[in-house]
């Protein structure tokens, strides 16, 4: 029903019942009155195109082009330019001998064909870009195949009960009614919707290479219809056959140039086979004229179809293409929002906390002497959170630096690397009677060798200190290719110790930030928890993954790709 | 004619209350007898600098200063030939290595990031007495 209320507001915008008189509705009035002209001028221009190429009679065609343009002209222009193809149908009716109540009847079934396949569509929502499957498939069954019926039998009718041609043709004339204006709608609507509309499957401006292609493609598909189609029946070319040689340009010209240019192939190639086929020509100029027509109407049709719905496809992956880059640019916009939020949020916490520790640290200094050791307890307490805050809130800091800032590309000797790690902490390594060994030699690596100190020092630093052993010991090693569970890894670095060992129900755990094991506290007190999330965060950064194998009482290896490891050759 | 630093100033650009506070205490506990100049921005060290017949022996700048920010205060003082032998001491809360380099390439003598607590405030008081007042001495 709501078809039928769409009409009716479009008339009542064609007739506007009230302020008649003023200059907007009367522009638009005058607006809408030139195109009813033009639209009726199309219509019958187009069907004495039509009529040239009549079939079962004079009224009949094989192609009816006037019901796409009237298709394409109530959907680009509105549902309101109706009287414009009912001037046109009575027009050009009533000028092809025939009485003014059978071109009446004939009008009206071609109006309402037109206004029943144009508000089917727009209730299914159709795009006039025909750039989508749907799209295609809805003009296909409600314009090619229903609203068609209306015409046939309104415009059969008439001709049958004015007695200009006998009742016993009806059938026959319906058919060949039906499948003119079936070739109409696939054929002629979808070139005026696909140029009328504002979908464009090319943004700039052709290059020279594309035009020539252009042209190519026009050149070919105009000489294989010439070849295929104008040329006697009787020809050793003519088989049937032949005629899917049209297929590969309609491919083509959907899969290299879009939907306006595959309805114009399309158009182009069913011209030549129509014309050729009217005056006996091709191969279907020796068949009975009902059977050539019922052979030639599917074959175009199967021909429109086709090439419709590939490059609807194709229109449809474009815009999903188009869709994906835009939603993975929103993407990283959003990551890198949470990024700056982050720094600019844990920069502008410090301040303020330092705040909160001096006043506590000047309070104890103030009055320390007068409290009593509770009070003092107490402010002592409230300082080491302080800073233990401070320290959390540096780590975040230095996380999202991890996340934003630029990699350097440089050239890394991690036995370099271990070994200003090993002289920069001799102190506290002789203390602890730790010992660091290189199974030697480690690739030289491309990356940022600030954060892959950063990642050695990590792990050592973790594994010496995460440590119940009187002497810790640490091996670092490199290995071009090491059988996991999950398969096969190459270029893994590790770092063996035999240190507390890790629980495998926190392996996944430990590489989240603040995330300490149960009894890290016991091992180093003042660690956050946030070394192992460094480390990941920089070997992922670099295209790397990190895991690990371990067991409490059995000391850890923590293994780790870095991809550039394996075109830089070994060291000497 | 050489010169102990020791005969001059400190500058000191801070706008933080609470680091005003902890500085004074400090020195007053550590018994740092240089006068000191305090100064809430970079425009009015500028200023001051601009007005003193004497240099100072040392500035400890602050980055995170209202108006034109610690970096450019540098920029301006390193770029004034009759300001730039004045060692700076960049003291900010800022442990990014963007800041830090930033600094040294303008001309910035040394970088302290600024400790959570009062006693780490204590030994950087003290090194910096007892190198930049006591041991440096400066050209003219």
């Amino acid at each position: 029903m709501k078809s039928i209320n769409v009409m009716e507001g479009d008339i009542e915008r064609f007739f506007p019942t009230s302020g008649q008189d003023s200059n907007p509705a009367y522009r638009g009035v005058s607006a809408l009155a030139s195109i009813v002209i033009i639209v009726a001028f199309a219509y019958v221009a187009s069907a004495k195109l039509g009529f040239t190429v009549a079939f079962a009679a004079e009224q009949v065609t094989l192609i009816w082009p006037p019901s796409g343009i009237a298709l394409a002209a109530l959907l680009l222009a509105g549902l309101r330019v109706w009287p414009g193809i009912f001037i046109g149908a009575f027009a050009a009716n009533v000028t092809t001998h025939e009485p003014a109540l059978t071109a009446f009847g004939i009008a009206a079934g071609n109006t309402l064909e037109a206004l029943v396949g144009a508000a089917l569509l727009r209730r299914a929502g159709f795009h006039n870009g025909l750039d989508r499957l749907q799209d295609v498939l809805a003009l296909t069954l409600f314009s090619a195949i229903l609203s068609t019926i209306v015409s046939a039998t309104i415009g059969t009718f008439s001709l049958c009960a004015t007695g200009l041609q006998p009742w016993h043709s009806f059938i026959a004339l319906w058919r060949v009614w039906w499948l003119g204006d079936a070739g109409g709608a696939l054929l002629v609507a979808p070139a005026i919707l696909a140029w009328g509309s504002g979908f464009s499957a090319q943004g700039s401006a052709p290059s020279l290479r594309r035009i020539v292609e252009a042209v190519l493609l026009f050149a070919g598909i105009v000489l294989m219809c010439a070849a295929i189609f104008a040329r006697s029946p009787d020809s050793h070319l003519s088989g049937h056959s032949v005629i899917y040689m049209i297929f590969p340009f309609i491919i083509w010209a959907a899969l290299r140039f879009g939907q306006r240019a595959t309805t114009i192939v399309t158009l182009i190639a069913s011209g030549i086979a129509v014309l050729s086929t009217a005056r006996g020509l091709g191969p279907f100029g020796s068949d009975s004229i009902s059977q050539s027509l019922i052979l030639l109407e599917s074959f175009m049709a199967t021909v429109a179809v086709t090439g419709l719905l590939l490059s609807a496809a194709i229109a449809e992956r474009r815009a999903a293409e188009k869709k994906l880059s835009i939603y993975a640019g929103e993407l990283e916009h959003i990551n890198r929002q949470l990024d700056d939020f982050v720094h600019i949020a844990s920069h502008d916490l410090k301040e303020p906390l330092r705040g909160l520790i001096l006043q506590a640290s000047f309070l104890l200094d103030d009055l320390g002497e007068e409290l009593d050791e509770d009070a003092r307890k107490r402010l002592r307490r409230m300082i080491d959170l302080g800073q233990h805050m401070g320290h959390l809130v540096e780590d975040l800091l230095h996380f999202s630096r991890l996340s934003r800032e630029k990699l350097m590309k440089q050239d890394i000797n991690p036995e370099a690397i271990i070994e200003r790690i090993r002289s920069m902490a001799e102190s506290w390594l002789d203390e602890r009677k730790a010992r660091i060994a290189v199974v030697a030699p480690l690739p030289r690596l491309r990356g940022d060798s600030t954060a892959m100190a950063e990642v050695f020092r990590n792990l050592i630093t973790n594994a010496i200190k995460y440590n119940d052993k009187d002497e810790p010991l640490i091996e670092v090693g490199f290995t071009e290719s090491l059988e996991t569970p999950s398969g096969v890894e190459c270029n893994v670095f590790y770092v063996r110790d035999n240190g507390i060992g890790i629980d495998p129900q926190y392996h996944d755990e430990i590489f989240h930030i603040f995330r300490r094991l149960p009894d890290a506290a016991r091992f180093d007190q003042s660690g956050t928890g946030a070394g192992l999330t460094f480390v990941k965060k920089i070997i992922e950064r670099n295209d790397g993954r990190i895991w690990l194998e371990s067991a409490p009482g059995r000391g850890s290896v923590f293994y780790f790709t870095f991809p550039s490891a394996g075109n830089s050759g070994r060291q000497a | 004619m050489n010169k102990r630093s020791s005969d001059r100033t400190l500058l000191v650009v801070e706008d933080s209350s609470d680091d005003y506070e902890a500085l004074a205490r400090v020195m007053k506990k550590i018994g740092f007898a240089v006068p000191v100049v305090w100064c809430k921005t970079g425009a009015e060290m500028l200023e001051v600098l601009q007005k003193a017949t004497e240099k100072p022996g040392l500035i400890l700048l602050d980055l995170n200063i209202p108006g034109i920010n610690g970096a450019e205060t540098l920029r301006r003082l390193k770029e004034d030939s009759a300001l730039k032998a004045i060692p700076v001491i960049i003291f900010s809360t800022s442990a990014s290595a963007r800041d830090i380099e930033n600094c040294y390439r303008l001309g910035a003598n040394s970088y302290i990031q600024k400790p959570f607590s009062l006693a780490e405030i204590t030994d950087i008081m003290t090194a910096i007495k007892r190198y930049w007042f006591e041991v440096a001495v400066l050209h003219e």
